[in-house]
């Protein structure tokens, strides 16, 4: 880079001192996380180095190979280890320390004698035959591709062969990734409820860096389920969710948490083997050469009958997932037992992991079934809907009230998908992300409370308003937009799944009108246990045993997280466009399969 | 209506800069007040259903902040927790209205939908009889207005929810919120025309509760809820003149309502804040001597409410009594012989709490009696000019 002398200078001694600080800090610090990222800061101070000079290239090369690749896997390792304990004995000095730094410092001293005496400008290292050829190369990655197909052609093709075979099983393993409209907004969804599940769960004391890997481990799987355009691939992402949940519930979680942990395996295992069966069957349908890919699996059309088999083997793992009643029964013990991070990336993410698979497969792959069984999705949402509700106010327990609400609330987005218009699919999508939001909030700030006065059922607390007013605000606006207030996300999302039931052309006019009636109900059921939920909590005037010195209000880390929730909800509760503008394409190239003039 | 609105709402806020001034909680308490006159305008405004429901459902959730404000009262808290479901119920109604508009006219709009509204077009038969939608979806609106405006069967709120201050049931329950369902009929009126099932359906609705109300009213003994009740009786009158198809005399008698109604609840305000928050009219006694302020105040209310000749409450009293009578239906007949009982109640109830809380011989404790004192100028005032519109804003803006 041509920049003038100072600065230049300037940035040479910044880049080297970090560079030996970065060293020193990974020889010398004493948690070995620690260690690791300075070796990262180490490694991206030399590629900043190689940009200064004039090295494109190979800083490229740096980055992406080392920091990228082997930094990454060095953290994976340290992380996963989870030694917190070894790393109280550094300070020994041993005698193996004593000859370590005996060679060390005769490297480097050996080092700096050799370099400053060898003239580097004396070495040829072109031949002759090339050196026509170099004066028309101006840039460095066409001197560096000559060099590599000339001189060093037999290094190169060994090292090519050994980069090809490790390619390969990477590309067997990754296949396939992209992102569409539907998945655009879950996989940002993730990024943001993931990084505030994380920041709510500071400060980890008990195995924090196990805590942290299996977060790493859940956003990896969720954001590879919502990208994988590959069948096979989303059935591994899929699984790969089950083993996190399980240790994150069953270490970090309530009283009763090996059973909640154990009922969550076992359902959501149940479910997955239809799963693999659909996804195998489809895979291995009608040609010679297995294909798992979503656009040519979409582009085929199956037989009726084998498409409604295919059909309902997806729908059950969805329906487990999703949740859809009567497979519900794991949501309520496992929210009820897991931490509030946990919840909140449960509540969030994992329920709409089993929805965007609903729209995903089975509505671009099986369009004459699910058009076929649309009718009874719709019933059994407006059921969900006024089930959930109906049982939420029976709850003594806070966390399960809530679960319960994520239910019902789940409703919407199967009659939204049920209903065939690209309203309701819009519709179903905007409660997606709006109830990720306002699901995770209120576990979070469920949570909170929880660690404030250590009590889960709701008819021991009271009065709590005085003593917590900010988390009494943050609660009462986060539960008055769970219960579709108008300028907040959710009543536009149950809005529009209402005009896209009313719209669609599939229903008769009655249902239409029936429907619309029952999903009504559940609009005066959902104020019942939402203020109530609120006036057992903090109205009233109750003196506590809690001791005091927990007993304090909400500081910035968690106003942050509630704050960085309720700007959305309000956003998109305004205008709502910020999400629409996002799906609205894909909804229509989905949908117009449904209404194309082939379709009976 | 826009004019009522931040009038009143102005003047409440004036009103409890004063009223409560040694509460703790007092800027939590203008916020809500703040929120409430957000989005009532917002109601007012709307030029399309959506909006209006923002605000119907805004104003739902203000009254509900507002009436627990004392949160460590429990009955207030049940007051609330009452008053959100049961606005709900009405929404039951209305947003299944707003979705049957949106199918028929595929719009939210109101000029288009008016425009659009035609003779009844879709109808389904069943058991014999023909449903017309339009039908349905008025009598559905409707119900969404019985749920705000506390009509008959869901009036049930609107008495508890005098747990909250003063100024809050001055400008929410007397002037403003529950008159949400009336604006919304009224403004609908286009659409309304066109059901005349839908209209004898007020009709009878609106009658029958001006009739329950004030019978009720006339055996309270806490004199908020007396009021209370005369402000359920009054909105039946504007919701059956709505029935009888005069939706601006309606309004007239809801802008007239407004004043003097306000004016009822801010000079109560003033006594119960000057007996120590006392309520109970049988404990008091006497206090014209006292107070002859806010006894001239609340006298001019009363007399304005009961329709005394040519105050304000005269001219759109008497215009909807005499307008049902001479309207020769079923409906008209039964909401003028209902609505005239009824005044024989309101005058009754009037009087009967200006005698027990002001004339009759003194029924409280000696304390209350030796440390009250009449209304500071920051309650004054809003008193004042409210009593000038109660005299005279009917001459001045009768047409």
């Amino acid at each position: 880079m041509d920049l003038p002398g100072p600065i230049h200078d300037f940035l040479l001694v910044f880049l080297g001192s970090g560079l030996i600080l970065g060293g020193i800090g990974v020889v010398l610090l004493p948690n070995p996380i620690y260690s690791a990222f300075s070796l990262g800061l180490v490694l991206v101070c030399i590629s900043l180095f190689y940009i200064l000079l004039n090295s494109y290239f190979v800083a490229t090369a740096q980055l992406l190979i080392y920091v990228g690749a082997i930094n990454v896997l060095i953290i994976f390792a340290v992380m996963f280890m989870n030694g917190s304990e070894y790393y109280k004995d550094f300070h020994l000095w041993t005698v193996g320390s004593g000859v370590t730094l005996l060679v060390c410092t005769s490297i480097f001293f050996l080092l700096m004698t050799t370099i400053t005496d060898t003239s580097w400008y004396g070495i040829i290292w072109t031949t002759r035959s090339n050196q026509i050829i170099e004066q028309d190369l101006i840039s460095n990655s066409q001197q560096i591709g000559i060099h590599l197909s000339t001189d060093f052609f037999l290094p190169f093709e060994f090292i090519s062969i050994i980069l090809l075979a490790a390619l390969i099983g990477a590309i067997a393993v990754a296949r396939q990734l992209g992102i569409d409209g539907i998945s655009i907004g879950p996989i940002l969804l993730t990024g943001f409820i993931t990084t505030l599940a994380t920041l709510a769960a500071r400060p980890v004391t008990r195995d924090s860096r196990l805590f942290h890997f299996l977060m790493l481990a859940m956003y990896s799987g969720q954001i590879g389920s919502f990208s994988s355009q590959d069948l096979l691939l989303f059935f591994i992402m899929w699984e790969l969710e089950l083993i996190p949940v399980y240790l994150l519930l069953s270490m970090w979680g309530g009283r009763k948490r090996l059973y909640s942990a154990t009922k969550f395996i076992l359902y959501t295992a149940g479910g997955s083997v239809f799963l693999l069966i659909g996804v195998l069957g489809i895979g291995l349908y009608g040609s010679n050469e297995p294909t798992f890919n979503f656009e040519t699996s979409a582009n085929q059309s199956y037989p009726v009958a084998l498409e409604i088999l295919f059909y309902i083997g997806f729908f059950v793992a969805f329906a487990v997932k999703s949740p859809i009643i009567p497979l519900h029964t794991w949501l309520p013990d496992t929210h009820g037992e897991a931490h509030y991070s946990t919840c909140m990336l449960l509540a969030g993410i994992l329920l709409k992991m089993g929805a965007y698979g609903l729209v995903r497969i089975n509505m671009e792959l099986f369009p004459h079934a699910h058009s076929i069984f649309s009718p009874w999705l719709i019933i059994v949402g407006t059921i969900q809907i006024i089930y959930a509700a109906s049982t939420s106010p029976g709850q003594r327990n806070l966390k399960k009230r809530i679960a319960y609400s994520s239910v019902s609330h789940m409703g919407f987005i199967i009659i939204g998908i049920g209903s065939i218009s690209d309203t309701g699919l819009n519709g179903a999508i905007l409660q997606i992300i709006s109830h990720g939001f306002i699901g995770a909030a209120l576990f979070f700030l469920a949570g909170t409370s929880y660690d404030r006065i250590r009590l889960v059922y709701l008819d021991e607390m009271g009065g709590m308003a005085i003593a917590i007013p900010k988390i009494f605000t943050t609660f009462s606006i986060l539960s008055m937009a769970s219960l579709a207030l108008p300028g907040m996300s959710g009543f536009v999302a149950e809005l529009i799944v209402f005009f896209g039931i009313l719209t669609s052309q599939k229903f008769l006019l009655m249902t239409k009108i029936v429907i619309t009636f029952v999903m009504a109900i559940g609009m005066i059921l959902t104020p019942i246990y939402s203020l109530s939920m609120l006036r057992q909590m903090f109205y009233g005037y109750k003196l506590f045993n809690a001791p005091n010195s927990f007993f304090f209000d909400s500081g910035p880390r968690e106003l942050f997280v509630s704050i960085s929730i309720l700007l959305p909800v309000i956003a998109i509760g305004i205008y709502p466009d910020f999400v629409f503008s996002l799906s609205v394409e894909k909804v229509e190239a989905i949908l117009s399969n449904f209404f194309s003039d082939s379709f009976p | 209506m826009l004019i009522v609105v931040t009038s009143i709402s102005s003047l409440v806020h004036l009103y409890s800069i004063s009223y409560m001034s040694e509460d703790p909680h007092r800027s939590r308490f203008m916020c809500y007040l703040s929120i409430f006159t957000f989005f009532m305008p917002m109601l007012v405004t709307g030029d399309n259903s959506l909006q209006l429901f923002l605000g119907w459902e805004g104003v739902g959730l203000a009254s509900y902040l507002l009436i627990q404000f004392w949160f460590t009262r429990l009955q207030a808290d049940k007051a609330a927790t009452k008053a959100m479901p049961v606005n709900r119920v009405g929404d039951f109604g209305l947003a299944p209205g707003i979705s049957g508009r949106f199918t028929l006219f595929q719009t939210v709009d109101f000029s288009t939908i008016f425009a659009r509204a035609s003779a009844p077009r879709n109808s389904w038969i069943s058991c014999n009889m023909r449903f017309n939608a339009i039908t349905l979806i008025c009598i559905l609106l409707f119900i969404g207005a019985v749920g705000k405006s506390a009509q008959i069967g869901s009036h049930i709120w609107s008495p508890d929810a005098m747990e909250g201050p003063t100024p809050v049931s001055a400008s929410i329950h007397a002037a403003t919120m529950v008159t949400a369902g009336v604006f919304m009929i009224a403004r609908c009126s286009p659409l309304f025309e066109y059901p005349p099932t839908a209209l004898i359906v007020i009709t009878f609705a609106g009658a029958t509760t001006s009739f329950l109300a004030a019978t009720t009213g006339i055996l309270q003994n806490d004199i908020k809820r007396v009021i209370a009740y005369s402000t359920c009786s009054q909105l039946g009158y504007m919701i059956f003149a709505c029935g009888i198809s005069n939706y601006s005399v309606s309004v007239f008698h809801l802008m007239n309502h407004a004043f003097f109604k306000a004016l009822l609840f801010l000079s109560a305000g003033s006594v119960i804040h000057a007996m120590s928050d006392e309520q109970d009219m049988r404990k008091m006694g006497g206090l014209a001597s006292s107070f002859p302020f806010t006894y001239a105040m609340m006298l001019m209310g009363s007399l304005s409410l009961i329709g005394f000749p040519f105050l304000t409450g005269f001219y759109s009293k008497d215009v909807i009594l005499e307008l049902a009578y001479t309207k020769y239906t079923i409906s008209g007949n039964f909401a003028f012989w209902l609505g005239s009982v009824s005044v024989l109640f309101t005058s009754y109830y009037s009087f009967r709490s200006l005698f027990l809380t002001f004339l009759v011989p003194t029924n409280s404790f000696g304390r209350d009696i030796l440390r009250c004192h009449d209304a500071p100028i920051p309650m004054a005032i809003p008193l004042i000019l409210l009593a000038l519109g109660s005299l005279f804003v009917g001459y001045l803006a009768k047409v």
